[in-house]
């Protein structure tokens, strides 16, 4: 087996890993299926960069691949980290609730986004009572101070 | 006096902060203020003129370098006077002083802004004649613009934001192609030159390229990019209808400023660009710029004909007369580039007068509808005889400065078709000529019917508001805004030739290159037994007729 | 050559009017008022007596030059007051230009140089004595006839003003400057048929004026242009080595005269203009409505002088005239079909003032049709009639303002009669001048008329045209005779009537009205048998530089037994429509009714003034007027429409792109790849191409 071949192999891999994250981004709504996806396309370019740099005898593709698998690593704090954020807000992974920064006036690109959750009330949080002359009491505060 | 020619053009911007400084002490000190600094920008502008000397070349020349010295780019700060600026100039300072009068009452609301941009225009369109170098000329080009959509969108009529935007707009995007076009005249040079330094001043961008002349199909293509914006700003039927809107709803002051100088820039930009430095591209285009000149001193003449507004009417007016200054500049031979620069002058004083009066008349029954009005000559006497001081010399009147700039230009048109026209063209040219003569008759038409409905007849006041003051003829300060104008009126109808010797030197070789290149490109096409006069440019002093009686 | 005081007598004689307008224009309103006409009065007599100085100065120069510059032809002098414009190298020199063979000598380019030259010469010098005696005798009866108006001082100012620019327009000696001063008359005539403004009739009148005159003055400019273009000079005179278009070099050789379709069209222009000024058919419409201006006016501007200014150009013109026989057959048919209108207009008319307004425009159709018939006769007898006509026309037209004046301001013959106890001055001098305007011998008119005729009959002998035009003049002249006398018995004859405008104190005018009837109603009777009988006007006239030349006389002829016929002729028909007028106008008014009924569609041509200001405003206002509207709907919507179209493109295809802010993320990452893929197979496929196409 020649070093063309080896080449080739490596090259279809990655070829492949890019191709089925790119397809993995695009048709899933689940934004940590759609994050892992971006991933195995970046995995498939670093493949093929360990390859090539193996093929052309030099160290300039794999400090590229050591290069962007630290990016890598920040990147999924990051990603994830507003990942959940977002679910927080919403309560749904499903990209399609977040279709806000399209024009005015423009229909929604997905209508079937998934089923909100009912918003929870705010809680009653304790109050102080402001210092100072004490005001005229008022029923309903002192009723609520048991709290402090 | 090289720093005077600074101090005149740099008057009114300091004059413009001055006044935006004295803004808290009320409308009074504001006004005070910017009246002091026309009257400065005045005196000085009288100095200049008085003491002008353009037989040799231009004078009151100040340049220093400005940008890109080091890197082989000269772009200078240079200023001076030439016979083709001079009266532009002088008469800029005339009328930014008259616009200041007739702004007196008229502005109530932020005066210290209106006055700011007031005097920052008047800069701006002082700078504009006076610059010699290309890239000065396009900053002071679009500076005037900028102040007079502010003077248009704030203190306009009820229409202003529209018609702000649209002159803004429309003018705009001609002078980007212009601006394209004068960048292209310079690489030209930069490329053909000896010297390896790439210029943008005119007078030295005129020699280059007479040595070195820009080859045919690319002056073509630079010469309707200039046309773009010059014709705009004309405006060139039927790039005009900017203009009525922006008349209509600007403020008095912006109409005189707008209709006096603002629409010379453009012929300006003609004379001082196009026809110098492109000859072989004006000389292809001239048929087309006579005829759009003459149509548009036709259509102007008839839509003015019929409309209602005052403001709107003097404004087709505009489109019209400018239509003679086209024609006279495009004429290329001697009588119809000294009428055509003489009619710019005279247009600025007739229409600047004229919008000074219509402001007056709409300051007291606060209307610009003619059918509103009527009879009033009876309750404004002077400010009747104003109006029709203004429009006799609108029309062309003998005597009043109108007819001198008219006559020299239909003498020159006809010189052109009679004696110089190329076979092929020739009875086009003939059929413009008489044409154009006949919109002086249209002309008087629809002025004297404006005078006949507003001015005479029994009275017809529009309806004011009934705890207003009364109705008063002229006051002082009014009759102080439009003496001036009329001083001239007579002087350069009554005496031309003091204004044309003035401007002669310069002139006489502006068109002198699009001459004859038109003459060389219709060369062969002359008509059976006569030459085309391609040696006009040499002229003969030696007048002497062998055998002829004298009659002294 | 000597000219003696004459450089100061011309500059004098427009310079004293001059200032009299401005003196009354600034102290008039607040300082002269009621004596406003002082300054007006005193400038006029002044520049009367500089003229006629300057007349007997002109012909004793001439009488003495033969002794010391015997060749030049006519006499003239010229001063140069100021430099208007000097272009120079203007022209090519046309071929024109070049009146010796020696064509090599010639410069190339001619300079386009205009001063305001004055000049003297015969014809100046009576047009100058005519005019300033006129406007003197008015400007008398003015001071009594506009006493009391508000705009005393402007009255006098405006006056004052024309005087100045006719005396101007007569004595410049270049086209330019007679052109300037030609609209300078317009305008003062503007301003004095508006000057009661506030009267809708009168402010459109000066109006319709102004425009009618402007299209005259298109064809005038049209006409100076052509001049240019083919002689390269635009002065009279021969100046700064150039020959002039009517100067001595082109005179003594009128073979250097440019002939043929040029000439006809240069002739055929300048008549437009003066057809303009003169009110000669087709332009003559703005003459009748122009007696919306006040009385003296009338008499000063619209039937003695500046009416005669179209009269004037084209005798200064003469030698242009002559190189066209087609243009001189057309000023002689002009001439005689405005007096046919002008007299059929005048029979039924009921207003004074417009009898005489037409008759006016008939007179100065029998002035064209003298300068028509282009010999030393027909011309001379045309200057004559100018001459003769302005005496006693003005002296009618004054008549008319003073019956006007005591009638309370109405001037329709159907509303006042009797007269002549009333107002006996003003009936002997309204009568003189309707028998000198009747041509009855031996008041001015008929001297005069019978001249104009008996140049045509001559001209007849080898030219059928002219014989017909002498026959349709002898019409003329008997409906002369029958409307001049119709309004004169109407007016002064049959029972007293006063309308109620003029209350109960009717009374003859003052004084200083009277006073110039009188001079005129003299002058009528005298001027015309004076020159007759001296032979002065036309010998002097003959003088004039434009007259004498040798193209000129040789269609000079002469036959004094033509002109007796021709004087018996005219006689006779004067006669006998004064006698049909008095038949009918002092006797039984059933017989007019019958005539009226009889000959009814005549009639109401007549009265409907043959339907000239209808059919023009069908055919020219109206069209022009759509056309106008017509434009400015295309100015609004397809011009706008185009220019709000362009400015709308950059928000059209904004509001496409829109669409493609959809704000899901794989949609944006499938933009990102399509976007990828054409970057790539550009790049494959770019090359491959470029080489291609090299």
């Amino acid at each position: 087996m020649n070093e063309l071949a080896l080449l080739e192999n490596y090259l279809i891999v990655g070829a492949l890993l890019f191709g089925i994250g790119l397809v993995g981004f695009f048709s899933r709504r689940n934004m940590i299926v759609m994050f892992l996806s971006a991933e195995m396309m970046l995995q498939g370019v670093s493949v093929s960069l360990v390859a090539w740099s193996r093929f052309h005898n030099d160290w300039g593709g794999q400090m590229l691949v050591i290069f962007i698998l630290t990016v890598a690593a920040c990147e999924a704090a990051i990603a994830l980290a507003i990942v959940l954020t977002m679910f927080h807000k919403r309560g749904s992974l499903d990209i399609a609730v977040w279709q806000q920064l399209r024009e005015e006036n423009q229909p929604p690109y997905l209508e079937n986004a998934a089923e909100l959750p009912p918003e929870e009330p705010e809680p009653e949080w304790p109050r102080l009572t402001p210092s100072g002359i004490e005001p005229a009491a008022d029923l309903e505060e002192t009723t609520h101070r048991s709290h402090v | 006096m090289p720093p005077l020619l600074l101090g005149t053009i740099f008057t009114p911007l300091v004059g413009a902060v001055l006044v935006l400084a004295f803004a808290p002490f009320g409308r009074y000190a504001v006004r005070q203020s910017a009246l002091v600094t026309v009257l400065l920008t005045l005196a000085m502008t009288a100095i200049l003129l008085v003491n002008s000397d353009v037989s040799s070349g231009p004078y009151a020349a100040s340049s220093f370098a400005w940008l890109g010295e080091s890197s082989g780019i000269d772009i200078r700060f240079a200023v001076a006077l030439d016979g083709l600026s001079l009266w532009m100039f002088g008469l800029s300072s005339l009328l930014l002083f008259t616009s200041v009068l007739v702004s007196w009452e008229a502005i109530t609301d932020r005066p210290a802004t209106f006055y700011a941009l007031l005097l920052l225009l008047g800069s701006g369109m002082l700078g504009v004649f006076a610059a010699r170098d290309i890239i000065l000329f396009y900053i002071f080009f679009e500076f005037t613009l900028i102040p007079l959509f502010f003077l248009i969108g704030v203190w306009g009529s009820e229409d202003r934001r529209y018609a702000a935007a649209k002159f803004f707009l429309y003018t705009l995007a001609g002078s980007v192609l212009t601006f394209l076009g004068l960048l292209a005249i310079v690489l030209w040079d930069y490329n053909h030159s000896a010297t390896g330094i790439m210029t943008f001043s005119i007078p030295a961008l005129t020699a280059g390229l007479a040595e070195h002349p820009i080859a045919a199909p690319y002056q073509l293509w630079i010469f309707i990019a200039l046309f773009a914006g010059f014709a705009i700003k004309v405006p060139l039927f039927p790039l005009h209808t900017w203009l009525p809107l922006a008349h209509t709803q600007a403020p008095t002051a912006g109409s005189v400023i707008l209709a006096g100088i603002l629409l010379k820039i453009g012929t300006y930009g003609f004379a001082r660009f196009s026809i110098p430095m492109l000859p072989e591209a004006t000389a292809q285009c001239v048929p087309w710029l006579l005829g759009l000149s003459v149509a548009g001193i036709l259509y102007g003449a008839l839509v003015a004909l019929a409309q209602s507004d005052m403001k709107r009417l003097i404004a087709y007016s505009s489109v019209s007369h400018l239509g003679f200054v086209m024609l006279g500049i495009f004429a290329l031979n001697e009588l119809g580039v000294e009428g055509g620069v003489l009619q710019m002058i005279n247009h600025g004083l007739s229409t600047g007068g004229l919008f000074a009066v219509v402001g007056m008349v709409y300051e007291r029954y606060h209307t610009r509808e003619i059918d509103r009005l009527g009879g009033l000559a009876r309750r404004v006497p002077l400010l009747a005889l104003f109006f029709l001081l203004f429009t006799l010399s609108s029309i062309g009147l003998p005597g009043l400065n109108g007819f001198a700039g008219e006559f020299l230009i239909l003498i020159g048109m006809f010189t052109l078709a009679w004696t110089d026209a190329p076979q092929s063209f020739e009875l086009a040219y003939k059929a413009m000529a008489v044409l154009s003569v006949f919109g002086v008759v249209l002309g008087a038409w629809y002025m004297l019917f404006l005078v006949q409905r507003v001015f005479f007849g029994p009275l017809k006041e529009a309806d004011h508001a009934h705890d207003s003051p009364p109705v008063r003829d002229m006051s002082l300060r009014e009759g102080a805004a439009l003496v001036p104008l009329v001083v001239f009126v007579f002087w350069i109808g009554l005496w031309p030739e003091f204004f044309l010797e003035r401007m002669r030197p310069t002139l006489e070789p502006l068109a002198r290159p699009a001459a004859q290149a038109y003459y060389e490109r219709y060369r062969g096409d002359e008509k059976p037994g006569r030459q085309l006069a391609a040696d006009l440019s040499s002229p003969s002093k030696e007048l002497h007729i062998k055998g002829m009686a004298r009659v002294d | 050559m000597t000219t003696g005081w004459i450089p100061t007598l011309l500059v004098l004689i427009p310079s004293l009017p001059l200032l009299a307008a401005i003196v009354t224009a600034i102290f008039g309103r607040g300082l002269l008022r009621a004596n406003s006409h002082l300054p007006t009065v005193v400038a006029l007599v002044c520049a009367f007596v500089a003229s006629l100085m300057l007349l007997f100065e002109v012909r004793s120069l001439d009488d003495a030059r033969s002794l010391d510059d015997g060749a030049m032809i006519g006499w003239e002098a010229t001063v140069d007051v100021w430099n208007w414009v000097d272009v120079p190298a203007a022209i090519a020199t046309p071929v024109a230009a070049r009146p010796s063979a020696d064509a090599a000598a010639l410069p190339a380019t001619l300079p386009f140089s205009i001063n305001v030259t004055l000049r003297a010469d015969a014809l100046t010098a009576i047009m100058l004595s005519m005019v300033t005696f006129v406007s003197s005798l008015v400007a008398i009866y003015a001071s009594g006839y506009m006493h009391g108006d508000r705009g005393y001082w402007r009255f006098f100012s405006y006056i004052s003003l024309f005087v100045f620019s006719m005396v101007m327009l007569v004595s410049v000696s270049n086209f330019v400057m007679l052109y300037v001063f030609w609209e300078a008359v317009g305008l003062c005539s503007y301003l004095l048929i508006g000057f009661w403004y506030e009267k809708p009739p009168a402010a459109a009148a000066a109006k319709k004026a102004f425009l009618v005159n402007r299209i005259g003055d298109f064809g005038f400019a049209l006409g100076l242009f052509l001049i240019w273009t083919t002689y390269g000079t635009l002065n009279f005179h021969d100046a700064g080595g150039i020959a002039g278009v009517l100067g001595q070099t082109r005179l003594a050789d009128p073979s250097v005269y440019v002939g043929g379709d040029i000439a006809t069209a240069i002739c055929l222009l300048l008549l437009l203009g003066a057809c303009g000024k003169s009110a000669q058919f087709p332009l003559h419409v703005w003459l009748p409505d122009a007696m919306e201006g006040p009385t003296p006016v009338s008499a000063l501007i619209h039937a003695a002088t500046m009416v005669t200014a179209g009269v004037y150009m084209v005798t200064r013109c003469t030698p242009l005239f002559m190189l066209s026989p087609t243009a001189q057959n057309v000023v002689a048919v002009i001439g005689l079909t405005t007096a046919a209108i002008g007299g059929i207009i005048a029979m039924t008319q009921t207003d004074l003032k417009r009898v005489l307004a037409y008759s006016t425009i008939s007179q100065l159709g029998y002035m064209f049709l003298g300068l028509g018939v282009a010999t030393i006769g027909g011309i001379t007898a045309g200057m004559f009639h100018l001459f003769t006509h302005a005496f006693f026309k003005a002296c009618l037209f004054l008549g008319a303002g003073s019956v006007m004046h005591a009638m309370g301001g109405v001037i329709d013959m159907r509303r006042f009669g009797g007269l002549r106890r009333l107002m006996p001055i003003t009936h002997g001098t309204f009568l003189f001048g309707c028998l000198a305007l009747a041509g009855v011998v031996p008041f001015a008119g008929f001297w005069s008329k019978d001249a104009i005729l008996a140049a045509a009959y001559e001209k007849g002998a080898h030219d059928d045209l002219f014989y017909a035009l002498y026959w349709g003049g002898l019409i003329v002249a008997f409906m002369t005779a029958i409307y001049t006398f119709r309004a004169f018995f109407l007016t002064f004859y049959g029972p007293e009537r006063i309308p109620h405008e003029a209350g109960h104190h009717a009374h003859e005018s003052p004084r200083s009205m009277t006073l110039p009837l009188v001079i005129l109603a003299f002058c009528s009777l005298t001027v015309g048998a004076y020159f007759e009988w001296t032979g002065g006007f036309a010998d002097f006239l003959a003088r004039t530089p434009s007259l004498a030349y040798q193209g000129l006389a040789a269609h000079a002829e002469h036959d004094s037994g033509a002109h007796a016929l021709v004087a018996t002729v005219s006689t006779v028909l004067a006669l006998a429509g004064v006698g049909l007028a008095a038949f009918l106008y002092l006797g039984d008014p059933a017989q007019v009714m019958a005539i009226r009924r009889l000959l009814m569609p005549l009639y109401l041509l007549s009265y409907g003034k043959m339907f000239f200001d209808p059919i023009y405003n069908v055919l020219f206002v109206w069209p022009l007027w759509l056309l106008s509207r017509i434009s400015y709907w295309f100015d609004r919507t397809v011009i706008d429409g185009i220019v709000n179209l362009a400015g709308r493109v950059p928000l059209v295809v904004g509001s496409g792109l829109r669409s493609l802010q959809s704000g899901m993320v794989q949609f944006y990452a499938v933009a990102m790849v399509w976007g990828v893929i054409v970057l790539v197979i550009t790049l494959l496929v770019w090359p491959a191409l470029a080489s291609n196409w090299k």
